[in-house]
């Protein structure tokens, strides 16, 4: 896990710092001509997506038995991720918990679902990925 | 699947460090597949057996063998 910060950590210190921080300039600029909140909004997808670049790369270059387990960690996370997705929206949209009881930011939509904040997506795949590796390396290999 | 590959690195004194290195992989990776816990890719099987001097099927059984 250290060493996939390694290799595109930076992009995913960019996403943590142009996305919450641009939904709070967002909601209290909303003057701004509409180029510049598209831009930072989109600034986070980007960075995230650089960072997945970092990480394919990364993967390609790793020695065989690695790479399969690092390929069937990110399997793990982006399958933990979906259901965790699906476990929110049923909660949320159909079920109605949680509506009104997060209030940690203060910027209302982000508040209300979390899986649309790319900090949030991003960090919650990262710790998914690094629980997948340690599992599946201490399980199979160690 | 079987191998031979601890056997083969103790005849040449190597640890499992100098045979990573030789092969171009993790330790971790030479101590997987000397657990018979990892099955090797094809390719580093051919690296294997050519770093030997061994045909592949001297190295590796399948366990129906």
């Amino acid at each position: 896990m250290a060493r996939s910060w390694g290799a595109g950590g930076h992009w995913l210190m960019l996403v943590f710092v142009t996305d919450i921080p641009g939904a709070y300039l967002i909601a209290h600029h909303k003057d701004w001509p509409t180029i510049l909140p598209m831009i930072i909004a989109l600034l986070p997808l980007a960075a995230s997506l650089l960072y997945v670049r970092a990480i394919v790369r990364w993967i390609r270059g790793m020695e065989e038995m690695h790479r399969q387990i690092t390929q069937a960690a990110w399997g793990f996370a982006m399958v933990a991720y979906l259901v965790l997705t699906g476990i929110w929206s049923l909660l949320v949209d159909r079920a109605g918990i949680f509506e009104n009881r997060f209030h940690l930011t203060g910027l209302g939509t982000l508040e209300r679902a979390p899986f649309t904040n790319v900090t949030f997506i991003t960090a919650l795949t990262y710790v998914l990925f690094g629980i997948g590796y340690t599992h599946i390396f201490n399980r199979r290999f160690k | 699947m079987k191998n031979r590959l601890r056997e083969l690195r103790a005849v040449q004194a190597w640890s499992q460090s100098d045979l990573a290195e030789k092969l171009g992989v993790s330790r971790q990776t030479i101590n997987a597949i000397e657990t018979e816990k990892y099955d090797p890719s094809l390719p580093l099987a051919f690296r294997i057996a050519r770093l030997f001097k061994l045909p592949i099927e001297e190295i590796f059984a399948s366990d129906q063998q």
